[in-house]
């Protein structure tokens, strides 16, 4: 009985439900004549959530310490139009991209510091962050896209390993073993668990719960630049409005993924689930051919219904 | 005393494949005050969440009012006319007393709610208990004390024919205490029955009529209060005899300060504190609520900013930052487990590793250890849960402070600063924290308990420091001819002074 | 209490910015405001001054009068893409050109009617002399419009003409400057027909829905290629590129025999173009755009777009302003001028972009 873990079923139940809407998609679609469940389709499904799986790694650790953070769809935008005007600027891509994993880091301590030092509330703080950093990518180039730059940042998106597995999946899959065994193996991971799921108690047993927040908040930032730097990449135009409200998908992703909105309760792992859940909602929809609003609505729902089950879940473990 | 208001029998619950309550019964008669007893995990808990409709029976009936019950929500059990006042309240703390009152039953005319007829109402169920504030007074406003009264206005606004009391007196003062009883004994006379759960031997005596016994999730037995003695009750809940003689420190070495603190000040809540603690000694510290030893505690350790004054640890000064005094062995057990002790959502283990994870992680978290020594504390201090991976929110309160003991004795520290460490538990848990604190000092660290139990301060403390307005009043020599008169004149002689 | 009350509120939101636009219903609520004056300050340089190029052509067409004393608001749909900000460049350069006080303002977004209404609704109480207004949607704006009859504030519309019941239900007509898109999607439907007489599996994307550039950008694309295309998807990804990639992607998976990608706009053309790269499958698969913007015209000379449907956007706030002048000087102002708009190929997208370029330095600063 000791070594035995408590199974519960509610566990499982996000890869219940996107084996469930994979099925439900193959079938439909085959009916259709229409091909959903091969290879290059599902290499498809993972490109498409690659950049929310990265922006929801962020959004997932700020949810776990009890935060919210609104600004990073901005700070993809604002990336992308910094790092295209640099390169445009002759600077190395290299570079370019690690001064733009800067101003994300910056960005984010600017986030971190006002809420917990600041005491602000992390829902205002940035929100009123998100306003500015887009703010600053509408000034940056005075509202312009930017285009004309070495497309050679391309191959950071564009490049495929044994033709078939796109490089997006590589990050998503190095950056989030990274963040899964940084979350359950190190004390960094468990604080973050204990200030979302006490603050009090967390600072109590010694845990430098402000030092803690920020450097959330300020990986967060990271995370959101990388992704701006995985959007430019992919689509080779800069658009200072790009990347607008992909903070809800991201919330979104981690929100079906089980993350506790309250913090302290959630695993990483089924975020990405969550985002690959979102994307093929999409794609399953746009293969069949499913008129645009209809779309919204669908997704609209399993939300609901994954914030739902994570209630039930909550009350059922009362 | 009358018929029978209640019968519970052949109650069965489990959790997690743990029995927590074994074909136990229960029978309350109109106008009896009945006295629910046991220690932490014994199950009072559960067996009145059965009653009141929260959780489902397994097995067993419920009678009530001559009627059988069927299992149906806790909406309708109240409807009935049973109401539970749990410790913590269920009022909306933004809305007014007649508005909790009237909650979901509000009072209608045409469209918008007859406020003015619902004043009227919770002013008279007010005045029935003597709660004497206006009724649109927000309950956010209200006292400890005046919010249970609120509460028992709107149980009587229910029609309630069994009130169900949890440990009422926990946080409220003597002098409400006596105005509770008042009411008690009013309702009483009015047929109504009284369901009280406590663990204050002197209060039982005093309020009670008839006793109900509960051990491990089983009845043990029923006995009229007037029939029986503290002894026999003791006896019947923990299976044996508890002593309440000083025990004997012999570890004490009265040469040796690892704490000094001199002058203390944090706002108006510490005044110019200043004592010694030795190796190996338990420092009391008593004092009324509020006299500002949880306060001092706080500042101490650094989760308060001092505003003046030194804190000199092993010969060096200390500064505010709390993390680094707790690692360098100062810690802290807050008396509000769920607020401040505990991380609720979290596992046992997880939350006894939580500030001894330098010690688990080289740099990774070694997990199986995290488990074999939380495994370890839960055996060791008996701790009662199904797996060191079930929530803390799951344990009972007693086995939940011993949570917050495992994770601080794995932490090793020199000094521990325990505040209210037996509040809330139960009689046999409390020896066992006792000579836990035993095996602390026979490793030479240091104790400074908080108590507003005089009893345990007496039997604990080498020396007893008494707090009252944020000064230190006196420290005393434990000396075995202490009694709890001289440390109560001392915390009250000066209060008057104090008053003038 | 407080934690979940939040959270309850945040899923709130959440779940309706994703029903309202998956992926793309962008916050459009309280905070817009801010949002638009600081992008106001960075992209439309009010400090500019005209030059006497432009200051001649735009008196010379109105009627002899000091319209210093005159301000005139300008609406605009959003300032953040090139195309709106050339709208309200050649709107603030020809205003001062005669010496007006030009006013900018504008929705964050695409979709920003609610931002619009307030813009409106603040030029009124301001009591500006005209407003020039690209509506964010062809309606919903008509209790805005309403306050501007009840004050006598004349309204000219630009670009995106306002729908036809928001008029009839005002009960007075506005002048409208503008492409006529149904045209313009004829063009683009024409040029289709031509190099497919033969037929093609067709994809479009569309805008954001409820406009009626989308609807006539569609419907004049049907009138014109509907009997040879066969149309196997639509989608609205609301004129943003990412949202254009995706769908293709998607589409392509669905249809791998897809040849012709109609984009109503250039940006989601350049998204579009994109994911049939990465497919390698642009011989395949030939885009044909809309907008003409300066990245849509590139895009035509490196032959990824076959054509785009370039519109006039410096001509469109010139008239709009000559035509406020004329109403403010007692005159009538014209109730409808085609702008035209022209298909752009490899034939004729390098002189093209060449004559954007120089208009676009015509009306913007010479310091």
């Amino acid at each position: 009985m000791r070594d035995k873990h408590e199974i519960n079923l509610t566990d499982w139940i996000i890869y219940i439900g996107m084996i469930g809407i994979f099925l439900v998609f193959t079938v439909i679609c085959s009916a259709m004549g229409k091909n959903f469940l091969n290879i290059n389709n599902i290499m498809n499904i993972v490109n498409q959530a690659s950049i929310n799986a990265i922006l929801a790694i962020g959004a997932s650790i700020v949810i776990l310490t009890g935060g919210i953070d609104l600004s990073i769809g901005s700070v993809v935008g604002f990336v992308g139009i910094f790092l295209a005007m640099n390169i445009k600027d002759g600077m190395p891509i290299p570079a370019a991209i690690i001064l733009c994993l800067l101003c994300g880091a910056v960005i984010g301590l600017f986030n971190g510091v006002l809420v917990s030092y600041g005491k602000v509330p992390a829902f205002i703080t940035t929100l009123e962050s998100m306003q500015a950093v887009r703010g600053l990518a509408q000034i940056i180039n005075e509202g312009q896209a930017v285009s004309g730059f070495s497309l050679k940042i391309g191959a950071l998106m564009k490049t495929k390993f044994f033709g078939v597995i796109p490089i997006g999946v590589l990050y998503v899959v190095v950056f989030y073993a990274i963040m899964i065994l940084i979350l359950a193996y190190t004390k960094f991971g468990r604080g973050i668990y204990a200030l979302g799921g006490n603050s009090h108690a967390a600072r109590l047993s010694g845990i430098r719960v402000k030092k803690l927040e920020v450097i959330v908040y300020i990986l967060c930032g990271v995370f959101a630049a990388f992704a701006g730097v995985m959007l430019l990449a992919r689509l080779l135009y800069a658009d200072p409005s790009a990347g607008g409200s992909y903070e809800m998908n991201a919330i979104a992703a981690a929100v079906i993924g089980g993350i506790s909105m309250s913090g302290g309760k959630g695993k990483l792992a089924n975020t990405v689930v969550g985002a690959i859940i979102l994307a093929t909602l999409t794609n399953g929809l746009q293969i069949m051919n499913v008129a645009t609003y209809y779309q919204t609505v669908i997704t609209g729902l399993v939300v609901i219904v994954a914030v739902f089950a994570d209630k039930r879940k909550e009350r059922k473990a009362e | 005393m009358g018929e029978n208001i209640l019968e519970m029998r052949h109650i069965t619950k489990s959790f997690f494949g743990v029995n927590v309550l074994k074909d136990t019964e229960l029978t309350v008669k109109k106008g009896e005050v009945h006295i629910l007893l046991g220690e932490n995990g014994a199950g009072k808990s559960t067996l009145i969440k059965i009653l009141s409709g929260a959780y489902a029976r397994e097995k067993g009936s419920v009678v009530f009012d001559g009627e059988e019950l069927p299992q149906m929500p806790p909406g309708d059990v109240i409807k009935k006319g049973v109401s539970v006042i749990y410790q913590e309240f269920n009022l909306v703390p933004e809305m007014s007393i007649y508005e909790n009152i009237f909650l979901g039953k509000e009072y209608r005319k045409g469209v918008a709610v007859d406020h003015r007829r619902e004043i009227k109402e919770a002013k008279e169920y007010m005045d029935r208990i003597g709660l004497k504030v206006n009724p649109r007074t927000l309950i956010s406003r209200l006292s400890v004390a005046k919010k249970q009264l609120a509460e028992i206005a709107k149980a009587i606004s229910n029609d309630v024919k069994l009130l169900v009391l949890d440990e009422p007196t926990a946080a409220i003062t003597d002098k409400e205490t006596e105005m509770l009883f008042g009411i008690i004994r009013e309702l009483k006379n009015q047929g109504i029955g009284i369901i009280y759960i406590s663990h204050r031997m002197s209060e039982l005596f005093e309020i009670g009529d008839v006793c109900t016994v509960m051990r491990d999730g089983e009845y043990v037995g029923t006995v009229n209060i007037k029939d029986t003695t503290e002894d026999e009750l003791t006896e019947m809940m923990v299976g044996r005899k508890v002593s309440f003689d000083k025990i004997e420190n012999k570890y004490i070495d009265r040469n040796e300060v690892v704490l000094s603190v001199k002058n203390l000040g944090y706002k108006n809540l510490v005044k110019e504190v200043s004592f010694d603690l030795h190796k190996g000694e338990i420092l009391g510290f008593a004092g009324l609520v509020g006299a500002g030893r949880t306060e001092t505690a706080k500042t101490i350790i650094g989760d308060y900013k001092k505003d003046k004054g030194e804190v000199v640890y092993k010969g060096k000064k200390i500064g505010t930052n709390l993390a680094e005094n707790i690692k360098n062995g100062i810690v802290y057990l807050s008396e509000d487990r769920k607020d401040e002790g505990l991380i609720l959502m979290h596992s046992v283990a997880g939350n006894i590793a939580l500030p001894n994870l330098d010690k688990l992680c080289r740099p990774f978290l070694n997990r199986r250890k995290e488990r074999k020594t939380a495994r370890e504390y839960v055996d060791g201090l008996k701790i009662k849960t199904f797996s060191e991976l079930t929530e803390a929110k799951n344990l009972s309160g007693g086995n939940q402070q011993k949570v917050v003991i495992a994770k601080w004795l794995y932490s090793d520290a020199d000094i521990y600063i325990f505040d209210e460490p037996t509040r809330g538990i139960d009689v046999g848990a409390r020896d066992e924290i006792y000579n836990i604190m035993y095996e602390l000092i026979k490793k030479k660290a240091s104790i400074i308990m908080i108590s507003s139990d005089l009893v345990e301060v007496l039997k604990m403390s080498d020396r007893i420091a008494v707090m009252g307005e944020g000064r230190l009043r006196a420290v005393l020599d434990n000396n075995g001819k202490l009694t709890q008169q001289d440390i109560l004149k001392i915390e009250l002689a000066e209060e008057v002074s104090d008053e003038r | 209490m407080k934690k979940k009350l939040i959270s309850a509120l945040l899923c709130a939101a959440m779940v309706g910015t994703l029903l309202v636009g998956c992926g793309n219903g962008k916050d459009s609520g309280n905070n817009g405001k801010a949002d638009g004056n600081s992008s106001d300050a960075a992209v439309v340089d009010e400090s500019a001054q005209v030059s006497d190029k432009l200051a001649e052509e735009i008196k010379a067409q109105v009627p002899d009068k000091d319209y210093g004393e005159y301000t005139i608001g300008f609406c605009g749909m959003t300032l953040n893409n090139e195309y709106h900000i050339i709208v309200a460049n050649s709107v603030l350069q020809s205003g001062k050109a005669l010496g007006m006080k030009v006013e900018i303002q504008a929705g964050a977004e695409h979709q920003s009617v609610e931002e619009q209404l307030t813009i409106i609704e603040n030029f009124v109480s301001q009591g500006v002399d005209g407003i020039i207004l690209v509506p964010a949607a062809s309606e919903g704006l008509i209790s805005a419009l309403q306050e501007c009859k009840n004050a006598g504030i004349p309204v000219i519309n630009l670009d995106t003409k306002l729908d036809g019941n928001t008029i009839k239900t005002l009960g007075e007509d506005i002048p409208f400057y503008g492409t006529d898109n149904y045209v313009g999607g004829q063009m683009v439907g024409e040029k289709v027909a031509e190099l497919y007489p033969d037929g093609c599996k067709t994809a479009i994307l569309r805008g954001v829905q409820g406009q009626t550039n989308d609807d006539d950008r569609y419907n004049g694309f049907l009138d014109k290629a509907g009997d040879v295309v066969d149309l196997v998807a639509e989608q609205h990804a609301n004129w943003e590129t990412d949202l254009g990639y995706t769908a293709i992607q998607n589409i392509i998976q669905a249809n791998p025999d897809l040849q012709v990608v109609y984009c109503e706009n250039d940006l989601m053309g350049i998204g579009a173009y994109q994911a049939v790269d990465e497919a390698g499958l642009t011989d395949q698969i030939k885009i044909f755009s809309y907008d003409g913007v300066t990245e849509g015209l590139q895009y035509v000379i490196d032959e990824k777009f076959v054509s785009t449907c370039a519109q006039q956007p410096i001509e469109m706030g010139k008239l709009g302003v000559v035509n406020m002048a004329k109403i403010l000087a007692g005159e009538k102002a014209e109730s409808y001028i085609d702008t035209g708009c022209k298909l752009v190929t490899i034939d004729n997208a390098k002189e093209t972009l060449a004559e954007t370029e120089k208009y676009a330095a015509e009306i913007s600063a010479t310091k």
